[in-house]
């Protein structure tokens, strides 16, 4: 049976031994006509060897079947190093991605997220933000405009008012969307992306605002991130401060990413002025609130690496498939 | 806002290193966007080069005609010989010398040579030579006072550092020398020390004699005040006043202009000197101009002014558009003798308002406009009679005509130190607060009756601040915002979150990108152009886009009504680019004109297919993005939003009339898709098929399941049969989908195409659909024999319905 190499041998060794013409067939089908006395012995007998012999084919089918298997197997191979079928795999805009880390970012924190109209009347993106008409901070804002008093919203913060004057407080809201201002060049596009954040309750405070851009700063950046305020002028907040984040590069030594100061700046802010409580209605001795504001874009460019502003609109695909 | 260091030095003590000063100035609110080095290098010992000489004499050089042998004194032993070739150069003169070694601010080196053949140790300086100006005619002439030898440096900035601060809207008290040396004394602790009292030569006569000032719109010009010196002479500024006025970023004109540019820096109010003898009548009267009177302003540009424009006139003509700029006639010029003296104060609004429209700016106007503080008015007048008189020579006339609509004074504003604490989340003692109102020029004291609340008295150039959450950022910003600790918000109630359709809208871009496209985001304006590419009807009102009034340029003049124009572009730039596979999604607004208020919104999502969707690789071929392809792709869509839409047949003139369909949910429409015309794929610059699809979120969302409720589908099982009918080749799957599912009666529970078939097996003119019917019980198990007879009777009704026979 050893000598047995492969399946077809051992059919004719089947075949041989146990086969309609094997010398054991023919015993055990001549077994009546033995005498009497003898048929128990050779039928005994002759079963047995039967089954030794089904049983040691069996056992030499299940050997030669296996190593066959396994030629088999072995005879399949593929270059497992060729490519894999394609499935095409699409990108998010990188703004889009960094618009969705923001606003998971807040949300984490309990905040809504706002939505308003991208163009606006005069009244939403300057008045009751507290640029009266003809106020210097209105040249702040090279303004895009429909019609005298209907324009393309400069910043994304008329959806603090539109939010204040649907809800009574507490607020806690960002708002994200376009903005619009009148400028093209290598730092500005005429169409961006901001992200606007209020927050108006009971007892809040400017440093609550720190506190709170520093959960942002060290989500976004990374746990080792220091922030900064320094005073800064906004119509529609005060105290109004611009916010640094300490420079990821150089960790805050100075590089030439935050231009050696070891800073680089990455929002607005500031406390919600009483004037703009007015025009909601929000009583500013109970309430207070702080509001900022921060450019995806830049956000992007700081986080990522991106050295040209322009890039983003260009939808150029070797760039958006980057991220 | 540039301000000289040495400037600023004459009004405090600057005792910190310029960056440190710059970053303090940062924290503290006023930002310094760099500190330039202007000038001579003033590293090392380097200036000790630049020294005052005398000309002792001067000769012609024998070899050449335009240039002069100097002996110079420069305080040495021996006079030096210097080739001078400046046409100006005369003998007796003092002048600034530079020696070899010295560095000049464009590179140059001063070494000894020979001009043509004379030896030369040294040279005679322009003022253009040191930065001083742009351009000199010839040597700068100094004093005679000046001694030889003297250093230059000591008489003159030739080494200047000039920081450049952005100053805030808020603050145009800033706009000046003294403004920012006050500032910096509040902010380094440091004493701002200012000279108050001017001295020069007045005359017997009257101002009022030679000059009446009438102010007929004192809304518009709360204080007109005039002063007029006789007898000056206008010519080249003294060196050091150029230097002033080029280091601070402007140009010196001539004497009179440089003095009153000088006075504006200083202090910070401008000042406008007319030529009296120009001056129609003698009279100055601040008006409204006449609509259409027109002025030629000094920049050479002819103004047409309207009647809200103040304008500074005389009896007969305007001279000056307010507070903005001058006319060429009344201007100083070198024959000019007499002058008239205007120091005013304008409305900043009407100033704003005018420079606006007449799109000019001027240091002037950007001071103005943020309103300026009335009271600076005799300082400045002071100061300039006292510079011209000494400068320009002449007599000052006695007395001010002096218009004034009302005195401002100081005013005065109760702080509560407990609401300092209660804005900032951290307490700044009392004391602490009075000093710094103190040192920011308030008074402080306590209010009559509360000693829980302070009466500050603040300056009248502080005019920003009027209210007490004004104090409050002064104290936050003087304290230091670096001390703040860092807190969260006290929250009191309320949940955040994502709200269904915002989600939705991310679930949306996850399956594009999980199927391959790649987002965009293109401009909401667009080329007006572009929609005419789109072969609408003229009465679409998608045609009629919403136009800017203020472009910033044609292809970015109109608002988009539809996605597909900015996505074809993106797909043109892609395939320039050589890019074979141009899969792109975008979801953004559309905007859309109504017949008053806001326009309508819609966010959309487009979609726009070109290249193939699987590339060529050894286990695909290529195969072209197709109708079928984009359509899945959107049922995927409205498969995770669970929205139930309809495909019909559509006629949209910038698609493919046969290869497209409108979208509808629930009757509403809800977008389009289908091949592109190839005559709009022309015109956008695309060889090739492109596929999109626009779908009106606003329209699906609304649509899209709230919860979805357990339905058991798994105690009985479904039972499956596939049919084939045979209609009329123009019947559309969904109206034969639609009538199978109408007579199937409601076990039928589903009924999906798998096969269409056109050929010899059916008659001409039909085709067949094979159709697999699922039929489903929610309480029983169903026969065989059941579902047999539901679906002969459906059989029977279609015939009649939509002439359908089965198939043999």
């Amino acid at each position: 049976m050893e000598a047995v190499a492969d399946l077809a041998g051992l059919e004719e060794t089947r075949v041989r031994f146990l086969g309609r013409k094997a010398a054991l067939t023919t015993l055990l089908r001549s077994i009546p006509e033995l005498p009497a006395a003898d048929r128990p012995n050779v039928g005994r007998f002759g079963n047995l060897v039967k089954r030794e012999l089904e049983a040691a084919l069996e056992a030499r089918q299940a050997v030669l079947e296996a190593g066959e298997l396994v030629d088999a197997l072995e005879h399949d191979r593929l270059d497992v190093t060729l490519p894999g079928r394609t499935l095409p795999l699409g990108h998010l805009h990188l703004i889009t991605s960094t618009r969705r880390e923001i606003e998971d970012i807040f949300v984490s924190m309990g905040y809504s997220v706002a939505e308003g109209p991208e163009i606006e009347t005069d009244y939403y993106n300057f008045e009751a933000l507290n640029h009266p008409a003809d106020h210097p901070a209105r040249s702040l804002h090279d303004t895009f405009f429909v019609s005298d008093d209907i324009l393309l919203r400069t910043h994304t913060s008329p959806v603090q008012v539109r939010v204040m004057e649907k809800k009574r407080p507490p607020v806690y809201v960002i708002a994200p969307g376009k903005a619009y201002r009148r400028d093209s060049d290598a730092t500005h596009t005429p169409m961006f992306h901001q992200v606007e954040g209020l927050v108006v309750d009971e007892g809040v405070t400017l440093a609550d605002l720190k506190g709170t851009l520093e959960v942002f700063a060290r989500a976004m950046f990374g746990s080792d991130r220091q922030i900064r305020l320094r005073p800064h002028f906004f119509p529609f907040t005060e105290p109004s401060v611009e916010v640094d984040v300490s420079c990821m590069i150089c960790d805050g030594v100075g590089c030439r990413l935050c231009k050696r100061s070891g800073w680089l700046e990455i929002l607005g802010a500031g406390m919600v002025d009483p004037n703009v409580f007015a025009f909601v209605g929000y009583d500013s001795e109970k309430y207070t609130g702080f509001a900022f504001g921060m450019g995806i874009e830049r956000i992007a460019m700081l986080k990522h690496g991106v050295t040209d502003l322009r890039l983003f609109y260009e939808n150029d695909l070797r760039f958006v498939r980057q991220f | 806002m540039k301000a000289p260091l040495s400037w600023l030095s004459e009004h405090v003590v600057i005792g910190l290193p310029v960056d440190e000063l710059a970053s303090r100035l940062a924290l503290t609110g006023t930002e310094v966007e760099r500190v330039a080095a202007v000038g001579v290098s003033s590293e090392g010992d380097v200036l000790k080069w630049f020294v005052v000489g005398k000309v002792l004499a001067c000769e012609k050089h024998p070899d050449a005609d335009k240039l002069s042998v100097c002996t110079v004194d420069v305080g040495e032993d021996q006079s030096r010989t210097i080739v001078c070739g400046a046409p100006n150069v005369r003998a007796g003169q003092t002048v600034a010398v530079s020696l070899p070694g010295a560095v000049l601010p464009n590179g140059m080196t001063i070494a000894k040579a020979k001009l043509r053949g004379v030896t030369s140790s040294g040279m005679i300086l322009s003022e253009a030579e040191v930065g001083f100006e742009a351009k000199s005619p010839g040597i700068m002439v100094l004093p005679d006072e000046w001694e030889a030898g003297e250093p230059l440096g000591d008489r003159l900035e030739l080494a200047e550092s000039v920081l450049e601060v952005e100053v805030t809207p808020n603050r145009p008290d800033c706009l000046s020398i003294r403004g920012l040396a006050r500032e910096i004394a509040a902010v380094t602790d440091e004493t701002f020390c200012e000279e108050t009292e001017y001295l020069y030569p007045v005359s017997s006569r009257q101002a009022a004699d030679d000059i009446s000032v009438e102010v007929w719109d004192p809304d518009l010009c709360p204080r007109y005040a005039a002063r007029v010196i006789t007898g000056v002479t206008v010519a080249e500024s003294p060196p050091w006043l150029k230097a002033r006025i080029t280091h601070a970023g402007m140009r010196p004109v001539n004497n009179v202009v440089d003095v009153t540019n000088y006075v504006m820096w200083s202090v910070g109010q401008p000042l406008h000197a007319f030529d009296l003898a120009m001056v129609e009548g003698a009279r100055v009267i601040a008006r409204r101009a006449q609509a259409g009177e027109t002025i030629v302003t000094l920049d050479d540009t002819k103004r047409v002014l309207t009647e809200d424009m103040l304008v500074i006139a005389d009896a007969v003509k305007p001279s000056v558009i307010a507070g903005i700029m001058g006319s060429v006639d009344s201007e100083v010029t070198d024959s000019t003798t007499n002058l008239l003296l205007e120091a005013a104060n304008f409305h900043g609004p009407s100033i704003m308002r005018t420079s606006g429209a007449l799109g000019l700016r001027s240091e002037s106007s950007t001071r103005f406009e943020k309103g300026l503080d009335r009271n600076l008015i005799p300082l400045a007048l002071d100061m300039a009679c006292a510079m011209l008189t000494e400068i320009c020579g002449g007599v000052v006339s006695e007395g001010t005509v002096d218009v004034l609509a009302a005195e401002t004074y100081p005013s005065k504003l109760t702080l509560r130190p407990h609401r300092v604490e209660q804005i900032l989340g951290a307490i700044v003692p009392t004391a602490e607060i009075e000093t710094i109102l103190g040192r920011l020029g308030c008074e402080v004291d306590e209010c009559p009756g509360d000693d829980a609340c302070l009466l500050v008295t603040v300056p009248t150039w502080r005019a920003d601040l009027e209210r007490e959450i004004d104090l409050v950022e002064e104290i936050a910003r003087i304290h230091g915002l670096g001390q703040l600790p860092s807190t969260l918000p006290p929250r009191t109630e309320g949940r955040g979150g994502l709200t269904q359709d915002q989600l939705a809208v991310r679930r949306i871009a996850d399956a594009l990108v999980g199927a391959g496209l790649d987002e965009v985001v293109t401009y909401s304006f667009i080329e007006p152009g572009w929609m005419g590419h789109l072969r609408l009807e003229p009465a679409d009102p998608r045609s009629e886009p919403i136009p800017l009034t203020n472009p910033l340029s044609q292809d970015q003049s109109v608002m988009r009504t539809m996605l597909l124009p900015g996505l074809l572009a993106a797909t043109r730039r892609n395939v320039a680019v050589r890019e074979e596979r141009v899969h792109l999604f975008e979801t953004g607004n559309t905007f859309h004109a109504r017949e008053s208020g806001l326009p309508n919104e819609h966010r959309r999502l487009g979609v726009a297919l070109y290249g193939p969707w699987e590339a060529e690789s050894w286990t695909a071929k290529a195969s072209p993005p197709d109708y079928y392809l984009c359509k899945g792709l959107l049922e995927r869509v409205f498969a995770l939003l669970g929205v139930q839409v309809a495909f019909e047949v559509n006629r949209e003139g910038f698609l493919h009339p046969g290869r497209s369909a409108a979208i509808t949910v629930n009757g509403v429409a809800a977008g389009w898709l289908g091949e592109v015309h190839p005559l709009v794929s022309r015109a956008f610059d695309i060889s090739g098929h492109v596929v999109a699809a626009e779908i009106d979120l606003e329209v699906v969302l609304p649509a899209a399941r709230g919860v979805t409720l357990f339905e058991d589908l798994l105690t009985h099982p479904v039972l499956e049969q596939d049919v084939a009918l045979v209609v009329a080749e123009d019947v559309p799957a969904t109206a034969v989908v639609g009538a199978v599912r109408a007579a199937g009666g409601e076990l039928l529970r589903d009924v999906e195409v798998f096969d269409v078939y056109t050929g010899r097996q059916v008659a001409e003119g039909s085709k067949s659909l094979a159709l697999r019917l699922t039929y489903r019980s929610p309480d029983r198990t169903l026969s065989e024999n059941e579902v047999n007879q539901l679906r002969d009777t459906m059989l029977a009704e279609l015939k009649t319905t939509i002439g359908a026979t089965i198939r043999a």
